[in-house]
């Protein structure tokens, strides 16, 4: 063995057979983190072409602020940096570019100061009473029947068409949507439903596209029409790279808060006196409680990174090109950091955790995600306060190597009043408000909520 | 230094009041992830355009400090500081 391959051996020491995207781990999820925070932190896998994994709260935390020497460029032209972007693998069949969260900096930084004025929580605030509506409307399609699927019926519809909403899309759409933004993260590479799913994401590509072009040759206000607008050293980007964008808005919109809301949703159906507490003292307790779901269930489990450098981080050397697994839902069970990290605690103090990432790619959406969050939830404690889930019917993603997510929630309820009309007429009737208020206006043009009479 | 120290020993024994807590927040290191406004909401205020943190002042009033210490534990970036 020659000194290079000797020294490599010896960076390498902390191994690890990771396997992200096996049923296995997310079975043993709890014990696998436990074992890797007490004997590495950092690990080197030899799984999905060989990379490092990063699982302690203090490693994760120092690396993914270390934006001068890890990477999330994705070269999809094959020209530049060569990288892989933050799949791990990475994408073989026709690589696509996650918009700006597999970019760097400063093109990174143009794009989200372009859609921070849409989605800043000053932005979202002023959404709530359509948000509402629209949760309203589902909560009544069902609530007469006594049957309820949380996932189907309520957590997949809202963020779909409050997305849609926020990127001047109309809303009615959100069916082209919804599926192929949910099935294509759970539908795994070898299922005999792949090329469906596959059509069916191509359909929703397309109509993206249509809207682009609509909106260009019709400007209306919304995520979208900031996008055509935005310039990078005074020029207009190409439309695959806009693509890419609103893709990610979509990806990052739709699964990741139907994921929160179902697993937060069962829990509470599981543990029917905190569901009790937190309706009764939800003014003190919704916040820690949301936070709290937010690191237990970590819907979006972790992101990759490529090193653009030779480095040393969290005491671990680190060689330009190597691949790193950053665990957000890894670092959240951290006992240095969470006391008793596997219990749920609804009143938790001083959560710090790592669900919408650290550094400069935080996720974009995540006052969006709370924010429909909270509305979702709070409404269902009103409205079905005495709902119970029927574990037989529960279908969990198989996986959670991409999304911790969830297919399936039916639970039953004392049914109650009807209170608004259904969910068609009710969009019908939002669509109205959207259009005439501009309610898609970034809040540096408009600052008013919205109205509904 | 020495000059400082006697200013300490001055103020602990002649002035009755306590020396407040002061507040910082890291601009290079917030992201707006918005934890300490709703932790603390009288003591930091968002940016409307991007989210970010900044405390409403830098002097902690004594009925503030425990939250804004929570503020200062639940900060995912570690941006926020009390001195």
């Amino acid at each position: 063995m020659t000194t290079v391959e000797n020294a490599d051996e010896d960076r390498k020491r902390n191994r690890l057979d990771f396997h992200r995207h096996s049923p296995e781990y997310r079975q043993q999820f709890e014990s696998i983190t436990t074992d890797m925070q007490q004997r590495c932190p950092i690990a080197w896998s030899e799984t999905y072409g060989g990379h490092w994994v990063a699982a302690g709260a203090r490693e994760v935390f120092e690396l993914a602020r270390s934006a001068d020497v890890l990477s999330n460029d994705h070269d999809v032209t094959g020209t530049g940096s060569g990288y892989h972007g933050i799949s791990i693998p990475a994408q073989t069949d026709t690589p696509v570019q996650g918009g700006f969260l597999e970019m760097d900096p400063p093109e990174q930084r143009y794009y989200r100061q372009a859609l921070n004025p849409y989605l800043s929580p000053a932005a979202v605030t002023r959404w709530i009473p359509v948000i509402d509506e629209v949760v309203r409307a589902c909560l009544d399609e069902k609530i007469e029947t006594g049957h309820i699927d949380f996932v189907d019926d309520l957590a997949n519809i809202v963020p779909a068409v409050f997305t849609l909403a926020m990127m001047g899309i109309p809303v009615r759409n959100w069916t082209i949507y919804c599926e192929p933004a949910h099935a294509s993260v759970y539908t795994p590479p070898d299922s005999p439903d792949r090329p469906r799913v596959r059509q069916r994401n191509l359909e929703m590509r397309q109509d993206i596209a249509d809207w682009m072009s609509r909106i260009r040759e019709a400007p209306r206000p919304g995520l979208v029409n900031a996008l055509l607008h935005s310039e990078i050293d005074g020029a207009i980007r190409p439309d695959d790279e806009l693509l890419g964008v609103l893709a990610l808005i979509i990806g990052g919109g739709f699964d990741t808060t139907t994921a929160l809301t179902a697993h937060a949703l069962e829990w509470l159906s599981e543990n029917p006196g905190e569901r009790l507490r937190l309706g009764a003292e939800r003014d003190t307790l919704l916040n820690s409680a949301t936070e709290e779901f937010l690191r237990f269930y970590t819907p979006a489990p972790g992101d990759g990174r490529t090193f653009s450098a030779d480095c040393t981080v969290a005491g671990q050397e680190f060689k330009e090109g190597e691949r790193l697994w950053l665990s957000w839902a890894m670092a959240n069970r951290d006992p240095e950091v969470f006391a008793e990290p596997n219990t749920v605690d609804l009143a938790r103090k001083g959560n710090r955790h790592h669900s919408f990432g650290l550094g400069i790619h935080r996720c974009i959406g995540s006052n969006v995600a709370r924010t429909v969050f909270k509305r979702m939830l709070t409404a269902v404690l009103d409205r079905m306060p005495d709902y119970a889930c029927d574990p037989a019917g529960a279908v969990h993603y198989e996986t959670v190597g991409v999304i911790q997510g969830m297919r399936k929630l039916p639970a039953t309820f004392t049914p109650g009043p009807r209170i608004g009309p259904g969910l068609d007429d009710t969009l019908d009737a939002l669509q109205h408000v959207i259009d005439e208020q501009r309610l898609a206006e970034p809040v540096t043009t408009r600052r008013a909520g919205a109205r509904i009479d | 230094m020495h000059y400082r120290l006697s200013r300490h020993v001055i103020n602990r024994f002649s002035k009755p009041e306590r020396i407040a807590v002061k507040v910082r927040v890291d601009q290079e290191r917030c992201q707006g992830h918005t934890l300490c406004a709703m932790i603390a909401p009288e003591m930091f205020e968002l940016d409307d355009v991007d989210g970010h943190s900044t405390p409403v002042r830098e002097d902690v009033p004594p009925e503030q400090e425990n939250a804004v210490t929570e503020a200062v534990q639940s900060c995912p970036e570690r941006a926020i500081s009390t001195f």
